[in-house]
């Protein structure tokens, strides 16, 4: 069984070559389908709640290199 | 620049925080003809070390969000490996010295994660300290957020 937002992740890592002309945007993405970039974060969850509702999606920074969150405690699992 | 100056607690230089689901979600949940869960209130550490915010599970279970991006982390246990984990569209809400000029996040990308037994619900990560201004007073034992 597929986990959330696998696919979206798939075609995110599928895409990303052509993306990368837009670093520093953000892709919203549905599926296998990508559906627009958008300036801001807040732009592609506004986009993407109109578009497909309660639906799952996904939102991510274009980046040439995955971005990567820091934290000096620890955090205990919720993974992806 | 309003702002707000709390004094430490036992667990640091902690803020009474609401979070809830953001606003765009909330529109599209009104425009689905759902009411919105209501915010839920906690206690949040301000963390320097974090480069992003943290919410305890607990806190964003009831409010039944499904994640929306993924992040990679590292933490002094990940073994110098980053892990991916997922990220909820969230509403930050910081009260302000009086009503209604607290500090509103709309929609963030939020990281859940475990707290238990730390006395705190989450943290408050650079993400957002980055778009304000942070005092940390340590011999007078308060901090001061500007926004």
């Amino acid at each position: 069984m597929a986990t959330p937002l696998e696919q979206e992740v798939r075609t995110y890592n599928r895409l990303l070559p052509e993306l990368l002309a837009q670093s520093g945007r953000f892709a919203l993405i549905k599926g296998d389908h990508l559906v627009d970039t958008f300036d801001s974060y807040h732009d592609a969850m506004k986009r993407g709640y109109a578009e497909f509702g309660l639906e799952p999606f996904m939102v991510k920074l274009i980046a040439p290199a995955e971005p990567v969150a820091y934290f000096s405690r620890d955090l205990a699992a919720c993974r992806a | 620049m309003p702002g707000i100056t709390v004094t430490n607690s036992a667990a640091g230089p902690t803020l009474n925080v609401l979070i809830g689901p953001s606003i765009p979600l909330q529109q599209a949940l009104q425009a689905a003809g759902m009411v919105p869960p209501p915010p839920v209130a906690g206690l949040f550490l301000v963390d320097t070390g974090a480069s992003h915010t943290v919410v305890d599970g607990n806190l964003i279970r009831p409010l039944c969000l499904s994640p929306t991006g993924t992040v990679m982390i590292h933490t002094p246990s990940t073994g110098g490996n980053a892990v991916p984990m997922y990220q909820f569209d969230l509403m930050i809400y910081v009260p302000g010295a009086s009503p209604g000029v607290g500090w509103l996040i709309d929609a963030l990308p939020v990281t859940a994660s475990s707290f238990d037994g730390q006395s705190i619900d989450g943290l408050i990560g650079r993400d957002i300290l980055d778009r304000g201004l942070l005092v940390y007073n340590g011999s007078a034992g308060h901090f001061t957020l500007a926004y």
